[in-house]
């Protein structure tokens, strides 16, 4: 029987104190009993792993662990911790140690994309809940292993971005709070068409593009770039391939798209009442793309069944007039909540607020409730990203069935859906 | 540099390719000079282009792909990206259906250029390109590098994606007599159940934790029936646990696997016995699962025992797991197990029927509400207010009064059903049921409770009074107007504001005028008139501008001015920000938002004006990055100052980033300058800021265009005669006049409208006696331009000076033109005698222009067209002897008093876009 301490604390609790309350469920800087506490662990701390918004210990959540395969950056990472919060980290090189360590709950996954799928799965697998950065997974095939495996082994998920729930929405200049009002009421009409573009105050990063012709150099001796590499294939080692700069190939991630798609897209994925589902093609307009290094794109376009669309505007293309972010048949919302409806505030405020979602995700760990964006809403946002990731690479329109979640008609794209590992790795 | 690469590598392949019987296209071309063709315009900009290049490389065949992997070199001795995307391109798109006789021709190629090439990582590349386009022929391929330490992976990546491999996945793993690690992936990849036996005898043999991890997983995804011992014996072996081999994965996988294909009793019972083996949470969820989807007879009875499970996590997925099934009848059956659970496990039911939004079980739900357990209360409150409905909403009202109130309040806000008349009546309840009621039905705007609303701010209690005073701005309309008046007359405090936000609101469904009208009515009659300001300042009118500007409470004035939206507000807060110091910093943030709304060529100059008042840095950064929208090549001239400053140096420099970007390779030696002392302002940060190193390497590539514009050097013989460069191709430092619209770019100064600039450009000498060298060539039709002589700048040159007409003559639009206004005349005086034929849009055209007194001769690509006496030409009447404006002894009719001018500046005098210059020099005589 594999009870540990933290296990046994929380069923000794369960059984014995049941008329007392949990402290946290009144919510509040109050004192939480040890028994309530839960841990969490990271992998990956040289870029948003380390940084102020993740690299947190509080009262509900204490971090314990780190995990990184560069060594300075796990160094630092101790450091950070010791200055911060007085404390000395369990500090992991590989990080199935720190999934199989019993002192740590939730599992926050913030390395490169390459590695998002095997470790929630392998955490699920573990036993524990998982917070996970975008992009959810680097494949559609990988997405599909974690939701299995997170609703398999009855874990929480979280997928980290967060506007759908909180927050002005990049420099649309709202939250999406009244924009789902305002497009649940059919004030709009129906099927609507979004466009992110700098023109409706989204920016796609692509400085996130890749370098061509890289030279093999030593790897330093503070990476360890096998384990770095994991399951991607082994290519010779080039500073311009990790650290920082990683988003820019194919192996890893998806370039500004990897970086930012989901951030974007899965908003609108929301406001559309699409998080069951998926486009059923997708367009590219894009110069042609290298083998290794990503580049730039043009405009991307998305089609659900229903007609809605999803049209992502970039680096180079020319937006014609004033371009509204949601446009709909019989009206059109602007940056800055400016909509055609006349008095469209007060026609919102009399309707109901959109279903409250659960955006604490501690409190889902403890309460068992799915998290507001959970795999199977992140599974679906991520494959946003990565169906134009297909398309871009075979630079072409692909249509796509929702109910396989497989393209229709083309065999090349179905590969890059699951796209076989490095052994040993797998998922 | 790209090209000639290009160019040394077709050349080292010419032996290779001539002499032998050779493809050739419809042009002629051969597989070589496809390939060469082909190269020289990858990566393809455009999906057309792209179609249409790999359209003619596919062509090639295999021949072709040979061809191109034979120039794959090893990474560190130079670039393969050119040949990386002729080859990948290529591979992409034959895999398209209707390609598929392009697509074994391309298969081929590659299998032999595997074979061919010697360089490891060129291979592997190959194999990846394969594995793209392989057929079940291929699998052959691949298995040939499966025992090759640096290739293995590659292939075996490659075999797994290949369709119809089976067999030699097979056969590998047959021959194989020890375990290998990435067969034993490949196996699981392809589901090969033939190899069981052999991966039951690698299970015995697996010496390692990473083989046994190995082959436990191939057995799960291969394994039938015969694998249930071992992975039971290994799962068990390892405590369920993940560590270290993960095997009870491997075993639920197997188990999933028997039920689909069938075998459920053997999965259940094996399912059965896992739940109770171990106590770890996410195991028993898993076998429960299973048991849930295949035991579809005892599903109820299983999820209602596990609901009495002490562990939460379990409970939680049990729950989770139901919802594939779940329907009214089992809504029904858990809801009635509520009453024999403890609070916890009552609070996991209660959020799963909230999710569900199971309607028919409200009645379970909404007594839990009074429970003394906050958890379960906060629970059914929220259940309650997702499923929503008469019953639901009384009793979400009632719990507006209590320990609960804020999470009531805000399941009412989102409550699934109609809300107004509920909460209208809450407004007779308790004083703290009526205050959350108050701030709901502002919320929700609901303006039938105005009437009561009104009734309230009379109460005793104080909260309710607050309350209702705040509801106000939610649901007052013009009918309150008068009253609201009245109590914004009478009030006090905090509640000024609040009166004024509610009569904004009433005030906002009507038009500006009526708005106006309104407001300055009862201003006029108003004890304390600023109140009204912000009033009149939401109707926008220019009227209620003016009034605020006459405003004798110039401070109150001035606050309400910022809030308004009027475009007229651009100048009147310039104006304000002149007048007043104090006042510049505010005035000019607001004149920001609307010069940036203003029409695009109006903004530069907006800006600049508002920068020229010095506001503080944080202003400046606001307008800087405006500007930076703007994308106008001229604001850069306007930028660069505040590059030097800290406090403004990041917002300029991304602004000089932003603008060159987007007008790359223009604007010569400003924006050269800008750009580098950017590049520096970043490269400072870039340790501390990943971001700031892709702007330095973003400005290097932006700068790199214009380090690769060729600079106008002077022939030996002009400069041994003594001509003056007066413009090299990136400079315009001799140069003074309209900047905006003549733009050094890509070597040449470039002619354009898009800045909305006006007035011509000058040289900033004077000159008289001269003989003027240039090119040009004209980029649109019936471009009209014209080099100014002798001229004061800021005039009419053709008047004023003498102009040189320049134009493209022949386009159809002049069909009319005068003989005097044809290219080369000097206008208006002496017609050029030779009518230029100029050659395609975009070609080059060279001209010299001799003033040497009174005579003038202009020759064009080396033809002299004209050649005359300018007094001559006038009788020496420049200008009419009567002193009229009609002129007998001009060819035009007018006087050019200026025809005589001793002196003056050159002038290029646009009319226009779409023409170039480049090469300009001058020898003064």
């Amino acid at each position: 029987m594999g009870l540990n301490r933290r296990d046994f604390l929380k069923t000794a609790g369960a059984a014995t104190l049941l008329t007392i309350v949990p402290r946290w469920v009144l919510g509040g800087p109050k004192h939480v009993a040890p028994s309530d506490q839960l841990t969490k662990g990271i992998i990956g701390v040289g870029g948003i792993g380390r940084s102020s918004y993740h690299f947190t210990s509080d009262e509900r959540c204490r971090l314990v662990a780190v995990c990184d395969v560069d060594r300075n950056h796990l160094d630092s990472a101790v450091e950070l911790g010791r200055k911060k919060f007085g404390k000395t980290l369990k500090a992991y090189h590989f990080y199935r140690d720190l999934i199989n360590d019993p002192n740590v709950d939730i599992v926050h996954i913030a390395t490169p994309p390459h590695w998002h799928g095997i470790m929630a799965v392998e955490a699920a697998r573990a036993g524990k809940d998982i917070w996970c950065e975008k992009p959810m997974t680097r494949t559609i095939g990988e997405g599909k292993r974690v939701m299995e495996a997170v609703k398999q082994n009855g874990r929480i998920f979280r997928l980290n971005t967060w506007f759908r729930f909180q927050d002005t929405f990049y420099g649309l200049g709202t939250t999406v709070e009244p924009l789902k009002k305002l497009v649940d009421s059919g004030l709009l009409g129906w099927p609507l068409k979004v466009t992110i573009s700098g023109a409706t105050g989204f920016t796609w990063k692509f400085f996130w593009v890749g370098k061509e012709n890289l030279t093999p150099q030593p790897v330093p001796a503070e990476l360890d770039y096998d384990l770095w590499l994991g399951p991607a294939p082994y290519k010779p080692y080039n500073a311009h391939r990790t650290h920082q700069t990683f988003r820019g190939y194919w192996d890893y991630d998806g370039g500004g798209l990897g970086d930012m798609g989901q951030h974007y897209m899965d908003p609108v994925q929301y406001l559309l009442g699409k998080d069951q589902t998926s486009p059923v093609k997708v367009e590219v307009d894009a110069p042609q793309q290298h083998p290794d290094a990503i580049g730039i794109w043009r405009r991307i376009v998305y089609t659900y069944d229903d007609g809605c669309q999803i049209i992502l505007e970039g680096e180079g293309y020319e937006s014609k007039g004033k371009v509204p972010y949601i446009e709909g048949p019989k009206g059109k919302v602007y940056k800055g909540f400016e909509c055609t409806i006349p008095d469209v505030m007060n026609r919102i405020a009399e309707l109901p607020d959109p279903e409250p979602q659960n955006t604490d995700f501690i409190r889902c760990v403890h309460t068992r409730e799915r998290f507001a964006l959970d795999e199977i809403k992140g599974y679906h946002s991520a494959t946003l990203v990565n169906m134009a990731l297909c398309a871009l690479r075979l630079n072409r329109t692909l249509h796509f069935d929702p109910q396989k979640q497989l393209f229709v008609g083309d065999e090349a794209a179905n590969r890059l859906i699951d796209q076989p590992m490095r052994s040993p790795w797998k998922i | 540099m790209k090209k000639l690469i290009l160019i040394l590598l077709a050349g080292l392949l010419l032996p290779l390719v001539s002499g032998a019987q050779e493809l050739r296209d419809e042009r002629q071309r051969t597989t070589s000079t496809i390939i060469a063709d082909a190269l020289a315009q990858l990566p393809a900009q455009t999906p057309e282009l792209y179609d249409e290049l790999m359209k003619e490389l596919a062509a090639t065949g295999a021949a072709g792909i040979r061809e191109m992997a034979g120039m794959l070199v090893p990474a560190a001795k130079g670039p393969n990206a050119p040949v990386e995307y002729a080859l990948s391109g290529v591979v992409h798109y034959v895999t398209a259906s209707g390609r598929e006789a392009a697509r074994t021709e391309v298969r081929r190629g590659l299998a032999e250029s595997v074979a061919a090439c010697t360089d490891k990582p060129n291979q592997a590349f190959l194999l990846s390109l394969l594995q793209i386009c392989s057929t079940a022929e291929d699998a052959r391929v691949f298995e040939k590098y499966v025992t090759d330490e640096y290739l293995a992976d590659a292939a075996v990546r490659g075999l797994i994606a290949t369709p119809g491999s089976e067999a030699v996945l097979t056969d590998l793993i047959r021959h194989s007599d020890h375990p290998v690690i990435r067969l034993a992936d490949a196996a699981a990849a392809k589901g090969l159940a033939e190899v069981e036996p052999t991966l039951l005898e690698w299970a015995a043999k697996a010496g390692d934790d990473p083989t046994r991890e190995a082959v436990y997983h191939a057995l799960g995804c291969c394994g039938g029936k015969a694998s249930l011992r071992t992975l039971a014996d290994a799962a068990a072996a390892s405590d369920y646990d993940f560590a270290p081999y993960d095997a009870t994965a491997s075993y639920l996988r197997l188990l999933n696997r028997l039920a689909e294909q069938g075998d459920t009793k053997s999965a259940l019972s094996a399912a059965r016995s896992l739940g109770k083996a171990t106590a770890r949470a996410n195991v028993r969820a898993a076998a429960l699962e299973l048991q849930l989807k295949y035991d579809t007879g005892k599903r109820t009875r299983l999820l209602l025992t596990a609901l009495k499970d002490s562990n939460r996590a379990y409970r939680g997925a049990a729950l989770d797991a139901a919802n594939d099934f779940a329907d009214e009848t089992l809504e029904a059956a858990v809801a009635g197990t509520l009453s024999s659970l403890d609070d916890e496990a009552r609070t996991d039911v209660v959020n799963w029927l909230g999710s569900r939004h199971a309607a028919s079980q409200i009645e379970v739900i909404t007594p839990l509400i009074r429970s003394t357990n906050d958890e379960l209360t906060a629970a059914a409150i929220r259940a309650a207010g997702r499923i929503g409905g008469n019953e639901a909403l009384e009793t979400l009202i009632a719990a507006l009064d209590g320990q609960h109130a804020a999470e009531a309040a805000s399941a009412l806000r989102a409550f699934n059903g109609k809300v107004n008349d509920g909460l209208i009546a809450a407004l007779d309840r308790t004083p703290q049921i009526q205050i959350q009621a108050l701030k709901l039905i502002a919320a929700r705007r609901i303006s039938a409770a105005s009437e009561r609303v009104f009734t309230l701010l009379a109460s005793d209690n104080r909260a309710v009074h607050d309350a209702a005073v705040e509801a106000l701005s939610g649901i007052c309309t013009m009918q309150e107007f008068g009253p609201l008046c009245d109590l914004l007359d009478k009030a006090s405090g905090d509640e000024i504001g609040k009166y004024q936000a509610a009569l904004k609101n009433a005030l906002a469904s009507q038009q500006p005028e009526t708005q106006y009208a309104k407001v300055s009515e009862r201003l006029a009659a108003a004890p304390e008139k600023t109140r009204y300001y912000p009033l009149l300042s939401q109707s926008g009118v220019r009227a209620a501008i003016d009034d605020l500007l006459a405003a004798p409470e110039r401070e109150a004035a001035f606050r309400a001015l910022l809030t308004i939206e009027n475009p007229e507000m651009a100048n009147v807060l310039y104006n304000l920000a002149q007048q007043n110091p104090a006042w510049a910093d505010d005035a000019l943030t607001r004149y920001v938002d609307f010069v940036a709304a203003a029409a695009a060529d109006k903004q530069v100059d907006g800006f600049r004006k508002g920068l020229e008042l010095k506001p503080s840095a944080a202003v400046c950064n606001k307008m800087l990055r405006a500007l930076a929208r703007t994308a106008s090549l001229p604001a850069v001239a306007i930028i660069s100052p505040y590059l030097d400053d800290p406090q403004t140096e990041m917002a300029a420099a991304e602004a000089v980033k932003t603008i060159a970007a987007k007008n790359p390779g223009m604007g010569g030696e400003t924006v050269v300058a800008a750009l580098e002392k950017a590049r520096d302002s970043y490269a400072a940060r870039a340790k501390s800021d990943p971001d700031a190193g892709y702007a330095v390497d973003e400005i290097k590539g932006l700068l790199a265009r214009y380090a690769a514009i060729p600079r106008f050097e002077l022939p030996a013989d002009e400069a041994a005669e003594g001509f003056e460069v007066l413009f090299d191709g990136l400079s315009l430092e001799k140069w003074t006049g309209n900047k905006t619209n003549y733009v050094p770019q890509e070597g040449t100064i470039y002619v354009t409208a898009q800045f909305g600039g006006s007035g011509n450009l000058y040289t900033i000498k004077e000159y008289g006696d001269f003989i003027l060298r240039f090119e040009f060539a004209f980029d649109r039709a019936g471009v009209n331009n014209g080099i100014g002589i002798r001229t004061p700048m800021g005039v009419d040159a053709a008047y004023h000076g003498m102009e040189i007409q320049v134009l493209d003559h022949d386009a159809p639009i002049y069909k009319n033109l005068r003989i005097y206004q044809q290219h080369g005349s000097v206008y208006g005086i002496i017609p050029a005698q030779k009518h230029v034929q100029f050659g395609e849009l975009g070609t080059w055209n060279t001209e010299e222009i001799r003033a040497v007194g009174d005579r003038i001769t202009v020759t064009v690509n080396g033809e002299v067209i004209l050649d005359g006496n300018i007094r001559q030409a006038c009788k020496g009447h420049n200008v009419a002897p009567d002193g009229s404006n009609k002129n007998p002894y001009t060819v035009d009719g007018r006087n050019h008093p200026g025809l005589f001018n001793k002196r003056g500046h050159i002038g290029l005098l646009g009319h226009g876009p779409g023409i170039q210059f480049r090469n300009i020099r001058i020898k003064e005589l």
